[in-house]
């Protein structure tokens, strides 16, 4: 059986895959977006003095790490709409629902990756931010959020490229992503490879973008190289070079 | 009258009086006054454990007293045993902060920030100076401390002696009422001591108010108009430089003395 050049073109630059590839971003950058707003007071809480506040995140952790992401989805989608109607209305779609699934789902797992970056902070670097006046709020902004960042950068990117496939298994809830129209196009014409294939390169150019994106980002938090001062964080992300 | 006008006292730049700060049952300073009038040098010696170090990280409240009084050019800090952070507003403390520059033993320059942003930070950030006018004073400094051509390089790449030399620009930076530096030369390698203590030299010289922790005893007799031996959390024995390092009257500090100088 030959492969089948013309069927694999036309999927691989046809709209609907196109569409389904840009939901697949999507999501994940949302999700993602999300997860982080969320672990980042929890990952701050994990430090409080409060034990109570301990125990509870601790708990949110264990519960939402152990449980698998297929059941989060499902859970989503299936099992949230028999609480309340409010989520048998119009606006809760299979994306608002794979959202919320994967983003309760992937704080639990960036709060460990933000403690460990946060703590990795040198206490004579705060110190000093602190003996100059700097308010509390100035002192995590302007100190310990940037020198953070660069830490948990890299698993961070590794947690996205996992977090971007684990959207596939938003099939199950039918939300029109990379692998549901994929399945949908295999499933009339029998055309497995060809599909598979288009699907296979739409992940691959995705990732391999974020991969670029990711050096040029660790460039930028490379603080051994001599560089011009004053310039916006954006002006030296897109202009610089090595 | 006389025709000569009688001149007022001026304020100390900083004055401490009583102060005791314990962590837990340990009292580390157990009431220290002193007084630094403008352009003094005044050097804190004496062995690890006596509270020198405490009592700089009390002036400027990293760490905040007990009790006692400190003043800093003529405002008033009064502590309260009884009340969280001596009964100290926040914003007080960040004021008092922004007024004294600090240099730290190991430099801690902030690692993300080119040596000309950590000078511009805490003027921009904290006093409200205007960048364009923090970078051209930064330059200035940097010209003074003798690495203008480093400013936009990052802390990883420059030496420790450079490091240091930074660190003294960013706390000049702030036009601050006196610097207040923690043993400056101790984390540094001996061939680099010589260069950060020349720029502590001039800019003694030049006037400006200094606490400085030290065991640089040799360097301390050459630019302090006083030098207080602390001795178990307390003054043991202060005084002009000669007085205390050449003809100490205390045993404790005459131990000390010959410790350090080795003979």
């Amino acid at each position: 059986m030959s492969f089948d050049f013309d069927v694999f073109w036309s999927a691989l630059t046809s709209r609907v895959f196109f569409e389904a590839a840009l939901i697949t971003v999507a999501l994940a950058f949302l999700a993602h977006l999300s997860a982080i707003m969320i672990s980042l007071p929890l990952a701050i809480g994990l430090e409080s003095h409060n034990r109570a506040v301990r125990i509870a995140i601790r708990l949110y952790v264990g519960v939402f790490r152990a449980i698998p992401t297929l059941l989060w989805l499902l859970f989503f989608w299936n099992a949230l709409p028999q609480f309340s109607t409010v989520f048998r209305e119009a606006w809760y779609t299979p994306f608002m629902a794979a959202w919320v699934a994967l983003t309760v789902n992937e704080a639990a797992y960036q709060v460990e990756i933000n403690r460990a970056a946060l703590n990795s902070v040198d206490k004579g670097q705060t110190a000093a931010a602190t003996a100059f006046g700097f308010s509390p709020l100035q002192v995590f902004g302007l100190i310990t959020l940037p020198q953070a960042a660069r830490v948990a950068l890299p698993p961070t990117v590794n947690e996205f490229i996992t977090l971007l496939k684990a959207t596939s298994l938003a099939s199950v809830i039918s939300l029109q992503e990379l692998m549901t129209v994929t399945n949908q196009a295999v499933a009339t014409s029998f055309q497995f490879k060809e599909y598979y294939a288009v699907a296979a390169v739409f992940y691959l150019l995705i990732v391999g973008l974020l991969t670029l994106l990711q050096g040029r980002i660790e460039r930028y938090f490379d603080w051994t190289v001599e560089r011009r001062s004053g310039q916006g964080w954006l002006a030296k992300l897109a202009g610089y070079r090595r | 009258m006389t025709a000569a006008p009688k001149r007022l006292p001026a304020t100390p730049r900083i004055a401490v009086r009583d102060l005791k700060k314990s962590f837990g049952d340990l009292a580390v300073i157990k009431g220290i006054s002193l007084s630094a009038p403008q352009g003094s040098v005044i050097s804190l010696v004496g062995s690890s454990g006596s509270g020198k170090s405490t009592l700089l990280r009390c002036i400027n409240l990293l760490e905040i007293p007990d009790s006692g009084d400190i003043e800093v050019d003529g405002e008033l800090l009064r502590f309260d045993p009884k009340r969280r952070a001596g009964g100290i507003e926040a914003r007080q403390i960040r004021r008092i902060r922004s007024s004294l520059g600090m240099v730290f033993q190991s430099f801690n320059l902030w690692n993300h920030m080119t040596v000309l942003d950590n000078i511009t930070a805490a003027p921009v950030h904290v006093l409200g100076v205007a960048r364009a006018a923090a970078v051209e004073r930064a330059h200035e400094l940097l010209k003074r401390v003798g690495i203008a051509e480093k400013h936009s390089h990052y802390p990883a790449q420059l030496s420790g002696g450079q490091q240091q030399r930074a660190a003294i620009a960013r706390a000049m930076a702030v036009e601050p009422k006196a610097l207040l530096l923690d043993e400056p030369t101790s984390a540094l390698d001996p061939e680099l001591v010589a260069e950060v203590l020349q720029v502590i030299k001039d800019l003694a010289l030049s006037g400006t108010t200094m606490l400085l922790v030290t065991h640089e005893l040799r360097f301390a007799r050459e630019v302090s108009s006083e030098v207080v031996f602390l001795h178990q959390g307390k003054i043991g024995e202060s005084g002009p430089p000669r007085q205390i390092l050449d003809d100490p009257q205390t045993e404790a500090c005459r131990r000390f003395v010959r410790s350090e100088f080795g003979v």
